[in-house]
């Protein structure tokens, strides 16, 4: 089964979005800021991160730029979850590292094509 | 001392009678009562000669006539008849007095509030506060009927003063008012606790400052919870002043019940009201209880593989808002404004916005589409240089809640009265103030009629207004009226626009003294925490929908340009809520005329909106920032 880690901030949200994935038959597991989600990685090594990006104690953006530098963890493939919907947060994930991008509310459908071209 | 004994008056009494006996007793075994003696009054030797004395002795008592009347006796019986109606006077108004004492005392107990209350599910506030009278304001408007207690530490000839003020507001709500501590589990009992269907904690006004207000709060949850029975679980709600004190706060409640951190809720609201004005307007509308209400809507079929935007369109009364389902962990989840094709699972429930008193009217329906295409871009709150004025304990978290929705280059200038490096400080401490926020701090002097000119009010984005009441001589109300004048004086020098103020207030009634001024929306601060712990005391599933509401992201509520959805001239607006459903959105109802326009929430969904003015939608929507 696909694990997916989920690192978001907002309790509603992640109830929202873990409950649909799990539905779709995914392994689903929750970080609720960056750094927790950085130790969720090495500790879990999940095969997916749906990374917030506006997240306490460690930001979605540090959290992936740090993840991408660290070789334990470096491979495994991120996107980038943001209600901030300009063009320029979208460079600004991917120039952390973000593999992929969406914007949120999450449109599920296009969520699943996301994850399906990674070859999940 | 035996005098301050409450057993007092009765041992005084029986040793009165005792004395009135043994006098009688005396009399008769000194033959002073003879047979012949007795018989004139009726005594006879039939009957046993020492009980006969006793009543004989006792009718005496009552007879005061005694010694005018010329009953052929002897001189020591007749003395002996003197002394016990003595003794029946003062006993007998003994008596009289013990009961008027009796009575007196009740009524002096009751007014001082030190009785017990036997009373079954009953409402009880706890603490008082200028919260209590909105609290019991918003039951009036329901039409409660059950028996209100309040306890409160506080002295009840304050809160009877307020209360009969308050009079015409609280419409046959008579509360019963209890002087007590609500950190005594013995006075907690006194109001039967554990017998209430609704229980409301109020941080006290005259606990002092909010961490001895929430310690009292948090101390009375945790006793609470040791009284109530297990086959009696209250509906409650709880509010504290400090949002650091949550934590300590869900602890002592068990994490069972739900409970509002003041300076969080008022703050969240400032800033929504900033970000979108008219915000304040719709949160009256929607919290109020008289017009909505959330209610839990059960399918009662097998809802697995439905999808949320399908079953929405069934319901005829109302606006399905989100759902709620228990996790696998066993935790009850909320989740409001779910995508159109969110699947149900068995068991969901769906959260509604109900009319009034309506029960939920819900057919099936053959699901609708309507596709409109691609939405149009819309306009958002970009908020960059914002005035605070004065001073209270909310700036602090406003300043927060506003850094919270704005990603950089937010200017935050504070005018109070209060020492600018004390603001700063208390800004810094309690925001955890990081770059991308430029704190500006001055004095702003209440007696200087140019101050707010001089701050050049044109040159911000938007005005807040706190309620100020860090000079008790000055009503915060009656300082902030003024302030709305002055800023029409500064408005009126120039033509340049004018940024859109927002005032919190203390009493909605004042909003009125602002009329012909540029303030544009406002929160009644004590108004609101009130309707929100009302509501949340009926359903406590509330609470997570409240702070997702407010917080900065997740949903809020927006008001939109109707031209980003349709540009139809009229429509149903079941339609609208189809439409507005396909971008991720919930609409609650539409203001026609912008800023002060008429607002109508939940309107029926075979209403047919005219599109001809200017029509904004509000809706719950997903945050968007820029």
């Amino acid at each position: 089964m696909t694990k997916i880690l989920i690192v978001e901030d907002n309790e509603m949200n992640r109830d929202m979005l873990s409950r649909r994935l799990a539905r779709k038959g995914y392994e689903v597991s929750i970080a609720v800021d960056g750094q927790e989600g950085l130790d969720m990685m090495e500790a879990d090594k999940p095969d997916l991160v749906l990374m917030d990006m506006g997240l306490p104690v460690k930001d979605g953006w540090t959290a992936t730029a740090e993840a991408k530098s660290n070789p334990l963890i470096k491979d495994i493939p991120i996107i980038a979850l943001t209600a901030h919907a300009l063009e320029q947060d979208r460079i600004k994930a991917l120039e952390a590292g973000a593999d992929e991008f969406d914007t949120k509310p999450v449109n599920l459908a296009r969520l699943l094509e996301k994850i399906n071209s990674m070859g999940l | 001392m035996l005098t301050t004994s409450p057993i007092f008056p009765f041992v005084f009494l029986l040793g009165l009678t005792v004395i009135a006996i043994s006098i009688a007793l005396f009399g008769y075994s000194l033959g002073v009562l003879s047979t012949n003696s007795l018989s004139e009054y009726g005594v006879t030797e039939e009957l046993d000669g020492f009980f006969a004395t006793i009543i004989w002795a006792f009718s005496l008592i009552l007879d005061t006539g005694t010694f005018t009347e010329n009953l052929g006796v002897s001189p020591g019986l007749l003395a002996f008849a003197a002394i016990n109606s003595v003794f029946g006077l003062i006993i007998t108004s003994a008596i009289i007095g013990n009961m008027v004492n009796l009575m007196q005392k009740g009524l002096d107990e009751m007014k001082r509030g030190g009785i017990s209350v036997k009373e079954v599910d009953h409402l009880i506030i706890l603490g008082w506060s200028r919260n209590a009278i909105h609290v019991l304001n918003v039951f009036a408007e329901l039409g409660f009927s059950k028996r209100v207690v309040i306890m409160t530490p506080l002295d009840l000839n304050i809160v009877r003063g307020q209360l009969s003020r308050a009079k015409k507001k609280l419409r046959g709500i008579k509360p019963l008012l209890l002087q007590g501590r609500t950190t005594s589990n013995e006075d907690l009992e006194r109001v039967a606790a554990g017998q209430a269907s609704n229980v409301i904690f109020l941080a006290d006004e005259s606990l002092g400052n909010g961490m001895s207000q929430d310690a009292a709060t948090i101390k009375g949850m945790m006793h609470l919870h040791g009284l109530i029975e297990p086959n009696k679980k209250p509906s409650f709600a709880s509010e504290i002043t400090s949002l650091s004190n949550l934590p300590i706060a869900q602890t002592a409640s068990r994490n069972q019940y739900p409970i509002i951190t003041s300076t969080e809720f008022i703050s969240k609201a400032i800033a929504q009201a900033a970000r979108y004005v008219g915000y304040g307007a719709v949160y009256r509308e929607l919290f109020s209880l008289k017009n909505n209400r959330f209610a839990i809507f059960n399918l009662g079929k097998q809802t697995e593989g439905r999808l949320f935007g399908d079953v929405a369109q069934g319901f005829k009364n109302g606006i399905p808002l989100g759902l709620t389902w228990l996790n696998d962990d066993g935790r009850r989840v909320a989740a409001l404004n779910p995508e159109a094709d969110f699947d149900l699972a068995d068991g969901d429930e769906i959260i509604v916005l109900v009319r009034g008193s309506e029960s939920i009217r819900y057919e099936e329906v053959e699901p609708k589409n309507i596709n409109i295409g691609e939405r149009p871009t819309s306009d958002r709150s970009n908020l960059q240089k914002i005035l605070i004025i004065g001073w209270n304990d909310h700036v602090p978290d406003t300043v927060k809640e506003l850094q919270a929705h704005c990603l950089q280059g937010l200017s935050i200038t504070v005018a109070s009265t209060v020492d600018p490096e004390t603001v700063l400080g208390e800004i810094r401490e309690r925001t955890g103030m990081d770059s991308g926020l430029d704190i500006n701090t001055g004095l702003f002097l209440e007696k200087d009629t140019q101050a707010l000119s001089n701050l050049n009010p044109h040159q911000y984005d938007v005005i807040i207004q706190m309620a100020d009441q860090t000079n008790p001589d000055f009503d915060a109300d009656a300082k902030s009226a003024i302030n709305m004048f002055l800023l029409s004086e500064a408005k009126s020098k120039n033509n340049l626009k004018f940024p859109p103020v927002i005032a919190e207030f203390l009493e909605e009634d004042n909003i009125q003294l602002c009329d012909g001024t540029p303030l544009s929306d406002s929160i009644i601060s004590p108004q609101y925490l009130s309707v929100l712990l009302a509501h949340l005391s009926n359903e406590p599933i509330l609470d997570s929908i409240f702070r997702e509401l407010l917080s900065a992201g997740g949903v809020e509520i927006a008001l939109r340009p109707m031209a980003q959805f349709t540009d139809l001239k009229s429509i149903f607006f079941s339609d609208l809520g189809i439409i507005v459903r396909s971008f991720n959105e919930t609409a609650l109802g539409y203001r026609i005329g912008g800023i002060g326009g008429e607002l109508i929430l939940n309107p029926s969904t075979e209403r047919v909106l005219d599109l001809t003015s200017t029509v904004d939608i509000v809706v719950l929507a997903q945050q968007i920032y820029t």
